[in-house]
């Protein structure tokens, strides 16, 4: 009787988590709100059926991941208006000389670097109305750097426990720490960035060409005017430099991620002229919603034991040594090319308990935890809706009122599938090589 | 000072009509915008001049990098071919659908309430679904130089 209302209950949180991410896919309404359906659904059936209750849903919520993210968010809101990306945006720029190939590496170099602390969007949302203008004083198509720069922000996302939020979700679930996600994600993001970036330079070559009368690249912009708030550009910088600093070591002091973020927080408005009011209406609450209110979802499932019961099937498979390098790459591939389809948010926030419930089965589930990580990552890049920062440098593209300069959904996924194809096939083969790097 | 006494009479953007037509009836009044007017005569927006500009000849790049941007950027700016495309174009192309109004009776600081809270220099004034004319704010400060 018990085993069957079990399966009852598994089913009936099984569709809930279904029906909530056909909503939230489909985009019939906002993802937000319809994470916020289902997350009210989840708790109220789960109580009335008994597999749930308003104190499981409030501690599936990870804390660690949304204290994180606002703090990070309201670093960046800090740093935004000073206009320190855009005045190194135009340096790099002039260094290109003109040149469009070396003005595309300039580019998505700097657009990686930040995307591996500031989160993409930011950083996208600063580059791309930059590029396009710099292209148009070029005289050059802005569709390849745009697409670049989305791709590479995704890979430079890709590389740090900040980086990306599918790695804070990973990080505060597996307990992995700042340092152990540089040593290996790296690895595997540094050849994926050399492929895609190789790729870009030969899928683009025609378009890479500098027109006559405009090789010596003038760029008429005056950077200096760019920055308009020196003094808070110094001390966020500070306070941005002293986070990254303490993330390097928070596992050897033994601080959360999150708590080192809120004391790069605490200084900057330590320092800082102005109240936190404005940093608070910078901070994205609709996004965190829809995080806590997924994680909420996935806790209602894993509370009926559905989870346990798939991290059962999947044990026999993943706890066998001979089998680990396999699954791991399984959960690679899967993870890239569902986040290329679907927002690799809600598949992330689904596969924590699952991969975090088969190391109590006996696997050693480091490398899945690197493998989902670098999927995810990735995966985003395949389609122009795969990532939010690939959607930014589409509708900039639509603006740039230059000939062809619109990128289309097949032009992306043109690009975009050799991507995916060659980084994730190059970081596999990194992956087979060293496994036991990743172990 | 009553508002009856500034508001300045105007033409009327109606259906058919082209942006230079437009431009032109803003010009010979000097307005920054005038109200549209459907078939039955009714207001149902309003085309100013800087919002057809902002849509046709600033790319939003430009507007957002306006402080960075040199003054040798010859190549970026306004063709006068794209100039006569735009005076060309059908002026329902760019109607705004808000039109701040008000009534003859309407108090100064009430219609200058609703410039600042509408963000706009002008404001169309309408009795009875008639319209009447417009009040500008060049047209506010010149009855209060002419009233002192």
């Amino acid at each position: 009787m018990e085993h069957s209302l079990t399966i009852i209950n598994m089913w009936i949180s099984a569709g809930i988590l279904l029906a909530a991410y056909v909503l939230i896919f489909t985009e019939k309404i906002h993802r937000t709100t319809a994470a916020i359906l289902g997350a009210v659904s989840m708790t109220g059936i789960g109580m009335v059926f008994g597999f749930y209750s308003q104190e499981e849903a409030l501690a599936a919520v990870d804390g660690n991941t949304l204290l994180l993210l606002v703090a990070m968010m309201m670093l960046v809101t800090m740093l935004r208006p000073t206009g320190g990306l855009e005045y190194l945006g135009i340096k790099l720029a002039k260094m290109a000389r003109g040149d469009p190939r070396r003005l595309l590496v300039y580019l998505c170099l700097v657009t990686s670097l930040f995307s591996m602390v500031l989160d993409n969007v930011t950083t996208v949302l600063i580059f791309a109305p930059l590029t396009v203008l710099i292209t148009r004083i070029l005289n050059i198509n802005p569709a390849p750097f745009l697409i670049g720069e989305a791709m590479l922000s995704n890979i430079g996302g890709a590389a740090t426990l900040v980086g990306d939020p599918p790695n804070i979700m990973i990080g505060s679930a597996s307990g992995l720490d700042f340092m152990a996600f540089i040593v290996h994600m790296g690895p595997m993001v540094v050849p994926a960035w050399i492929v895609t970036i190789s790729l870009l330079l030969f899928l683009f070559r025609n378009q890479l060409t500098p027109l006559a009368g405009l090789e010596n690249g003038d760029i008429d912009l005056n950077e200096e005017r760019a920055i308009k708030d020196y003094p808070t550009l110094w001390r966020v910088t500070g306070a941005l430099v002293l986070t990254v600093a303490l993330f390097f070591v928070h596992h050897r002091l033994h601080l959360f991620p999150a708590y080192v973020a809120w004391i790069g927080v605490a200084v900057a408005l330590l320092l800082s002229t102005k109240g936190p009011e404005k940093l608070l209406a910078g901070v994205e609450w609709s996004v965190l919603l829809f995080f806590a209110a997924l994680f909420i979802i996935v806790g209602g499932v894993e509370s009926s034991g559905l989870l346990d019961l798939i991290g059962q099937q999947l044990a026999t498979f993943a706890a066998d040594p001979n089998q680990l390098l396999l699954s791991a790459l399984m959960v690679m591939w899967a993870a890239a090319v569902l986040s290329a389809i679907v927002d690799n948010i809600p598949f992330t926030i689904t596969m924590l308990p699952i991969i975090a419930g088969l190391e109590s089965q006996g696997a050693h589930v480091t490398p899945l935890w690197w493998a989902l990580a670098i999927g995810v990552g990735l995966g985003g890049n395949v389609t122009h809706i795969g990532a939010t920062a690939n959607i930014i440098c589409v509708a900039e593209s639509e603006r740039a009122q230059y000939p062809n300069s619109t990128i289309t959904p097949m032009q992306w996924l043109r690009v975009g599938l050799p991507v995916l194809f060659n980084s994730l096939g190059v970081v596999s083969i990194v992956f087979i090589v060293f496994f036991e790097w990743f172990l | 000072m009553k508002l009856v006494d500034v508001i300045k009479p105007t033409g009327i953007c109606r259906p058919g009509m082209r942006v230079k037509d437009v431009f032109r009836l803003c010009v010979e009044a000097d307005v920054p915008g005038i109200p549209v007017v459907d078939e039955r005569q009714q207001i149902i927006g309003k085309l100013s001049i800087r919002h057809v500009l902002k849509e046709t000849c600033i790319p939003d790049f430009m507007v957002k990098h306006a402080h960075l941007l040199g003054d040798t950027l010859h190549h970026l700016d306004i063709s006068k071919e794209l100039l006569s495309s735009v005076l060309a174009c059908p002026a329902e192309d760019f109607i705004l659908p808000n039109s701040p109004q008000a009534t003859s009776n309407t108090p100064f600081s009430k219609a200058l309430a609703i410039m600042e809270e509408q963000d706009t220099t002008y404001l169309f004034v309408v009795d009875q679904g008639i319209y009447k004319g417009t009040i500008s704010i060049m047209g506010i400060a010149h009855a209060m130089i002419e009233g002192t």
